[in-house]
């Protein structure tokens, strides 16, 4: 019995002694706060320590765990803040940082000062295996007291105090220190003047609980570069603002600050005026994105509005591949295959408003860095990668983007001259646009009309130059006959900014002689054409210089790097007409070229009244003195013409086409001989003066082909004087050498004909034998 | 020393204490386990101070189902979405300027608007016709679900402000048909609610520029519940306005008490049969979910593109079984979520 009894003790006892040491071990696990990571997860520390006093009502709520938990369990319903009277206080937000492996938890708003809080960590927190938390875990902490910070302050302001150029649509704003009584901030006590004493009237005066910012909209937009004085009335009799406590401000609050010139303001102010929305684009403490961005690509987050949907601002629409647009920024993640991924939005704006470090105010959000500088407007800006720095984004946009752009001499540079001036001082967007352009380089608009876009009635061109658009297009009142044709598509290909690179070109003819001019070089319009030598990148030469870099050997192909710029190939037109076509390179061995004669003389550089750009018409008499030729020959050449028989030259005007052929030429009713059809003003030299020599110039015309058209027997097959190599007869050996006219008929010779005006010798004085003897069965001439 | 203590204990030999030492201990581990098995008391009372109607559509919130990208293309951008009572589906596939109709299960069958939908954002179906805003083209182009254009519903027509004067061309964001037969849009130029009859004549509106009750920013959509409740997404104010059938404000919900705090850009909006109010949340990336006070139940999603994830939601429908529709937009897709 007793045996019986000892062993059931025996086994009764080592049943006990193992549950004692199971509930043992049980209660350690409780107990220690060391917790090995194969249990549950446990809480390490909080910030306020538990128990702890005076603490700022501003700091969040910071719970650290002993490993990696899972943030979807982070929730206000697991984490539960509660004051003395057991009210919860609401999240502003509550984010894990799994770096830290701690959880933030923000109040909505400030806590209460003289009030003690109890934090409760429930076991709906669990790790990231799915483990829960082993245990709620409690602590509690007491705030600051009301003693230490017993009146309400207003502790900043926007704008700041003293700061300058202020956008005009600004909304003015106070944050204080502890909740206010949103009654008290009214029309009353919250105010502004001009620098003239003028109140300003509000369209509202708000106050957001949660940010604690009373904000003043005033009713319409501010004087432009105006003082003003903004009070938050402060007094000990409670007229003025007080706290949620009734605690007044016990004094006014003034500051001031002075407008600029624009309107510009915060256009994500919405999202500002309170950092609860910071959590709109940023996580806490990690994020996919660089700057704690918490979305995968910033483009998608600003095209969330941007697209139109939230702005009136769309910058998506113009990104789209089905846009029709040719030319892109290259921005990131647009979905756009020929927009390159190179750059974030944040690259040229900065989202958080238009200040920079010192308050001052900038339009679009605009902000870049060159990679030393931070730049905000101007040409500077765009300069910050188009500038005198390759930038190396990649390998080719140096010289795809042509370099450097930077050239404070050029005329469209000077963002002082009002016309280019604009509110973001970037002088280049007057020309191109910003992100996309419907034309290439980032421009909306066809190359010339950019140009004429200006340069019009306005007359807005540098002194002296006029009515561009009119030069080529005419008016009522100037009809345009011929010009570089900078709209033609097809035909000839020249643009503006063949002969003008819009980057370069300064405020000043060649002949000025500075240097810089109006002209770049065509074959490189990275280079100014001036007559200066020595000018840094500039290509030396007078005006005929300049024309025949394109009526050279080697008219200008495109071309696009860093170093050279030619915008279009150049193109010329067809034609059958000119003499020398439209390679005038020999002009420089012609006998007005050694007269220090240039094209400009003679031709008009964008459009004229006159066929082939020509200054003058054509002359029409014989005592012309203001035509294309007699302005400077009339003394001789004009009279010459004037005898009874003659060309058919300053009578007939306006035949040629630059098109005609021969026969169309000398059609029965088209006949006409005008100067140039002797003599090419390009290519004449000196003892040489028509394009042809001897019979040659004259059979140009008079050749058989033209049977039919009158002058049947004068030349070709049946013209026995050229036909017989023997006979060495010339057409001067009969008439006059020089042919404009002669007091005889069929501008023949004086010393050719008798008395009875037939022909009494052939080329009297030659050294050949021939006399009208020779001739005799040709009686009806050789008499 | 301790193994004497305990038999120290069973020499004095009271069963009693034996009895009380192995009670103590399995109400220790009763407690253990109970802790771990039932929810906390404050989550607890939070469920049921909203408990109404069924247990799992009331009570859970719903969860991710399935997801469809569009079979035939690829959505790109989708904003909005809507189905057909008889179970067909219009996606808005914005980013194709198109809109692409499935059937119930999400198979492709054909597009619609190609050619002259420009960014559409908004659909409704009413009575076998779809009808789309597009802000852009700044018109409510109709479909027959055959394809064929009907001719617009609204186009470049200016709205007359309450002084008579003109204001912008109304750029229509989204459309809801109310159970009085009006089309109510969001116009996200003149900043309002604009009412059409069915022929598109202009009836009334309301709402202007502004912060205050009753004004807006950029309203990007709307839902009009069942006793002709408005429902409006104020998105730019990050706030839904909710006004009766005319047009006056009754209050709003800002979310600011819910776990992500305020709502950061509210879109597409639907109200369930329980009065639920699904807020599609642009940056935070998810679904909120409110009850008719403003209470938040749940937030549905989180940024990512896993299933049950965002990537910039934007609107939203709930059909008569009670599916939810999502359009994922960076994730250009559609996430169904509902109760299995």
């Amino acid at each position: 019995m007793r045996n019986n009894r000892d062993i059931n003790y025996t086994q009764k006892s080592i049943i006990l002694i193992l549950n004692f040491i199971i509930l043992a071990a049980l209660m350690v696990c409780f107990i220690t706060p060391v917790q090995a990571l194969t249990g549950n997860p446990i809480v390490t520390s909080t910030s306020p320590e538990d128990q702890k006093e005076r603490v700022d009502i501003n700091l969040p709520i910071y719970i650290t765990f002993d490993r990696d938990m899972d943030d979807s369990t982070m929730t206000g319903s697991n984490i539960v803040v509660k004051d003395s009277k057991g009210q919860s206080v609401p999240a502003r937000g509550i984010h894990y940082d799994p770096t830290s492996k701690t959880t933030v938890f923000i109040p909505q708003t400030s806590l209460k000062q003289d009030e003690s809080y109890e934090i409760t960590i429930l076991t709906g927190i669990k790790d990231t295996t799915g483990l829960p938390l082993l245990a709620n875990y409690v602590s509690s902490f007491k705030t600051t007291l009301s003693s230490d910070t017993p009146q309400p302050l207003v502790i900043d302001t926007i704008p700041k105090e003293s700061i300058s150029q202020v956008g005009t649509k600004r909304v003015v704003s106070a944050q204080f220190n502890h909740d206010m009584d949103p009654k008290s901030i009214n029309t009353a006590t919250f105010t502004m003047v001009d620098q003239n004493n003028n109140p300003v009237t509000a369209k509202s005066i708000t106050y957001d609980e949660s940010s604690r910012i009373a904000a003043f909209v005033p009713a319409s937009k501010l004087i432009t570069n105006t003082k003003y004085t903004v009070t938050i009335k402060g007094a000990p009799d409670g007229s003025g603002v007080k706290d949620s406590a009734g605690v007044n401000l016990n004094q006014n609050y003034v500051w001031a600050f002075t407008t600029g010139n624009t309107e510009f303001y915060d256009p994500h102010g919405i999202y500002m005026i309170n950092s609860n929305a910071c959590a709109t684009c940023h996580q806490t403490h990690n994020a996919l994105n660089t700057s704690l961005i918490n979305k995968t690509t910033e483009t998608a987050l600003c095209f969330t509005c941007h697209d139109g949907t939230g702005s009136n601002i769309n910058i998506s629409s113009g990104m789209l591949s089905s846009s029709n647009n040719q030319s892109f920024h290259p921005i990131m993640d647009t979905g756009n295959p020929q927009a390159k991924q190179l750059f974030q939005c944040s690259d040229c704006h900065n989202p958080h408003g238009d200040a920079d470090a010192f308050g001052n105010t900038y339009e679009k959000l605009l902000r870049v860095n060159d990679g030393t500088n931070t730049v905000y407007q101007g040409n500077e800006f765009c300069l910050a990668c188009h500038g005198k720095t390759d930038r190396k984004f990649t390998d080719t946009y140096y010289n795809n983007s042509a370099g450097d752009h930077h050239d404070s001499i050029a005329a469209h540079y000077d963002t002082t001259n009002s016309i280019l001036d604009s509110v973001t001082k970037i002088t280049c967007t007057k020309c191109h646009t910003s992100h996309s352009g419907k034309y290439t380089q980032l421009t909306d608009q066809l190359e010339e009309n950019l140009c004429l876009s200006c340069h019009n009635n306005q007359a807005n061109s540098h002194s002296g130059q006029g009515n561009i658009q009119e030069q080529f297009f005419g008016s009522s009142t100037v009809t345009i006959i011929s010009k570089h044709d900078i709209t033609s598509s097809t035909e000839g290909k020249v643009e503006c900014t063949s002969c003008h690179g819009s980057h370069t070109v300064g405020a000043a003819s060649l002949s000025e002689g500075k240097a810089y001019s109006d002209l770049s070089d065509p074959q490189n319009t990275k280079n100014v054409f001036t007559t200066v030598a020595g000018t840094p990148n500039a290509t030396i030469g007078n005006m005929t210089d300049f024309c025949l870099r394109c009526h050279g050997d080697n008219p200008p192909t495109a071309a696009r790097s860093a170093i050279q710029v030619v915008p279009f190939s150049i193109i010329f037109p067809q034609t059958t007409f000119i003499n020398s076509g439209w390679n005038k390179t020999n002009y420089q061995s012609s006998i007005h070229f050694s007269n220090g004669i240039s094209c400009n003389q003679c031709h008009e550089p964008h459009g004229s009244s006159n066929p082939r750009l020509q200054s003058r018409p054509e002359d029409n008499s014989t005592t012309s003195t203001s035509g294309e030729c007699l302005s400077c020959h009339s003394n001789d050449i004009g009279p010459s013409f004037n005898q009874t028989s003659h060309h058919p030259t300053l009578e007939i005007v306006g035949q040629h086409q630059d098109t005609e052929t021969v026969s169309s030429k000398l059609s029965t009713n088209n006949r006409h001989a005008e100067c140039v059809d002797c003599h090419d003003p390009h290519s004449v030299t000196s003892g040489a003066l028509t394009v042809k020599q001897g019979n040659d110039l004259c059979l140009d015309c008079h050749t058989q082909s033209t049977k039919g058209s009158g002058f049947t027997k004068e030349a070709g097959g049946d013209n026995l004087h050229l036909t017989k190599p023997e006979h060495n007869i010339n057409c001067s050996d009969c008439h006059v050498k020089t042919p404009h006219g002669s007091p005889n008929p069929k501008l023949l010779s004086t010393t050719s004909i008798d008395s009875n005006s037939k022909i009494v010798s052939i080329n009297s004085g030659s050294t050949n034998s021939w006399t009208k003897e020779s001739c005799g069965t040709v009686t009806e001439c050789h008499n | 020393m301790l193994y004497q203590i305990i038999n120290l204990d069973i020499e004095r030999g009271t069963r009693k204490r034996i009895h009380g030492l192995i009670f103590a201990f399995i109400l220790i581990i009763i407690l253990i386990v109970g802790g771990m098995v039932f929810k906390s008391p404050l989550s607890g009372k939070k469920v049921l101070a909203n408990s109404s109607g069924s247990f799992f559509s009331d009570t859970q919130p719903p969860q991710f189902l399935y997801e469809f990208n569009g079979s035939n293309q690829k959505f790109k951008s989708p904003l909005a979405v809507t189905t057909s009572t008889e179970g067909k589906i219009f996606v808005a596939d914005t980013g194709h300027s198109q809109i692409q109709v499935l059937s119930a299960s999400g198979k492709w069958e054909k597009d619609l608007g190609r050619g002259s939908l420009s960014y559409p954002t908004g659909l409704a179906y009413f009575e076998q016709k779809l009808y789309v805003c597009d802000p852009q083209a700044q018109k409510i182009f109709v479909y027959q679900e055959n394809g064929e254009e009907l001719p617009t519903l609204l186009e470049h027509q200016k709205l007359i402000l309450k002084d008579g004067k003109p204001g912008q061309v109304i750029r229509p964001s989204n459309i809801q048909v109310s159970s009085d037969h009006l089309f109510y849009i969001t116009d996200i130029a003149n900043q309002c609610v604009v009412v059409l009859d069915q022929q598109g004549k202009i009836l009334k509106s309301f709402g202007s520029s502004g912060t205050a009750d009753g004004q807006f920013n950029y309203p990007n959509a709307l839902f009009i519940d069942k006793d002709n409740k408005i429902y409006v997404s104020d998105s730019n104010n990050a706030r839904l306005q909710i006004f009766n059938s005319e047009g006056e404000f009754l209050t709003k919900i800002t979310g600011s008490n819910g776990k992500l705090g305020a709502m950061t850009l509210p879109r597409g909006v639907a109200v369930n049969d329980q009065g639920q109010i699904y807020v599609v949340d642009v940056f935070s990336n998810s679904v909120r979910v409110y009850d008719e006070t403003g209470y938040e139940l749940w937030v549905l999603g989180g940024m990512g593109s896993n299933q049950g994830q965002f990537n910039f939601p934007n609107g939203i429908c709930i059909d008569n079984k009670g599916l939810i529709y999502i359009t994922d937009r960076e994730n250009n897709r559609i996430q169904v979520f509902g109760y299995k």
